[in-house]
């Protein structure tokens, strides 16, 4: 597998072209994450970019000679709400009729692979509202840093692979903060 | 400026450098995919007999080295839900919650070998001369919570793949050669997930609770 990886990686490097991230998918850390919290009904909002970051950080990041983009011609902000519309829709929580609505708006996105180290960071502004009356507003931030490889195919991949797992180390972030379990809590549908 | 150019010449160097590793690398001759004997695959007097087969969520990870790669899911996922369908435990696979709250997740991570990159380069930089191996390990865990509000039962199975690049390219003791890494891959999966959910079905907690439904009067009969 990571040989076929690191060929795909490399073909991509070669050709200066992108890559697009992986549609996220929930994972059972996340779904006990949600039932832990007493989550049962939770309404998505709007994810966007803070208009702070420039335009081009919400949709493709260079690593070296080659692009990260999130799937499908979407958005790095639409991709922190369909992480955490993953792990809300594994633990049968995701209800767009709900009442509590969850909104985040992408307020840091970056990342850099030289030769020796590798940094990415995400950090994201949350606010809760039910029926229209603010419970929750914070900013959540994570951050990896690791060793990147000299052989840019391989460096690619390790910032990939680091940099989409921020997704959801953050959606984690969120789900495990009490203040937003405090007002999410004994959420439910009409 | 001069910063500006230099990392532009720099890239360039770069860039020639990996294409002629790689473009060797890529040559045909002598690369070799072995997968390890061991767990192998699930024999049939070892197998338990599952407990009643019922529905059940199916959540399914793909870590490189304990970081999740949702990219290769779409490979990875078909080939766990052949294995689940196989174990004859499970009626359906939903990805979404289930009515009794049942949950089979299944990870699989690749750890990789430290260096290994540097290895393949080096044989596609003497076209092959240089003959290297190198260990993929997988380390596929299976959780399966039998119904909500019940404890998780897990089970941890160790696996590897062992690719072999150049001419004069040992073969790895203990290991069967396969047809490609993709085969090789697949039989990482089936042996991982057969022997972790066999040993799942054999656990107490899960065999214990089908035998004691089994024991339990029906209600009606109760009265």
């Amino acid at each position: 597998m990571m040989r076929l990886a690191a060929g795909a990686g490399a073909a991509l490097l070669l050709a200066g072209c992108a890559s697009a991230l992986g549609e996220p998918a929930g994972s059972l850390a996340g779904v006990q994450l949600v039932r832990a919290a007493g989550i049962k009904a939770i309404a998505l909002g709007r994810f966007d970019a803070d208009p702070a970051l420039p335009p081009r950080a919400d949709r493709a990041l260079d690593i070296r000679a080659a692009a990260l983009k999130p799937p499908s011609g979407s958005t790095f902000s639409a991709y922190l709400g369909a992480t955490l519309a993953a792990q809300l829709r594994a633990a049968g929580a995701l209800d767009p009729r709900a009442p509590t609505v969850v909104s985040g708006r992408l307020v840091e996105n970056r990342i850099s692979a030289g030769f020796g180290t590798g940094r990415a960071a995400v950090a994201a502004r949350f606010t809760v509202l039910r029926d229209g009356k603010p419970l929750y507003a914070k900013r959540l931030a994570v951050e990896a840093r690791w060793t990147s490889n000299v052989i840019g195919a391989v460096a690619f991949m390790e910032a990939e692979g680091r940099y989409s797992g921020l997704y959801d180390e953050l959606v984690g972030k969120l789900l495990a903060d009490p203040d937003f379990q405090d007002a999410v809590a004994g959420t439910g549908a009409r | 400026m001069t910063i500006a150019i230099l990392a532009a010449a720099c890239r360039r160097l770069f860039r020639a450098l990996t294409f002629l590793g790689l473009a060797a690398a890529a040559l045909p001759a002598q690369a070799g995919s072995y997968l390890a004997n061991k767990p192998g695959e699930l024999k049939a007097e070892e197998r338990v007999k599952p407990p009643a087969a019922q529905p059940v969520q199916i959540l399914v990870t793909f870590q490189r080295d304990g970081t999740a790669v949702p990219k290769v899911l779409k490979i990875v996922r078909p080939k766990v839900e052949r294995e689940l369908k196989a174990s004859g435990m499970f009626t359906t696979l939903s990805d979404t919650p289930v009515p009794n709250g049942a949950i089979v997740s299944v990870t699989i991570n690749n750890i990789t070998e430290k260096g290994a990159a540097g290895k393949g380069f080096k044989t596609g930089l003497t076209f092959g001369l240089a003959g290297t191996m190198v260990t993929d390990r997988y380390k596929v865990t299976v959780d399966y919570v039998p119904a909500a509000g019940k404890p998780t039962v897990t089970r941890v199975v160790d696996h590897a793949i062992f690719t072999t690049i150049g001419l004069k390219s040992t073969p790895p003791a203990d290991a069967t050669k396969m047809q490609n890494l993709l085969d090789a891959f697949d039989g990482v999966v089936r042996q991982t997930v057969a022997h972790a959910l066999n040993g799942i079905a054999a656990d107490p907690a899960v065999a214990g609770a089908e035998r004691a439904a089994e024991a339990a009067p029906a209600p009606a009969a109760a009265k």
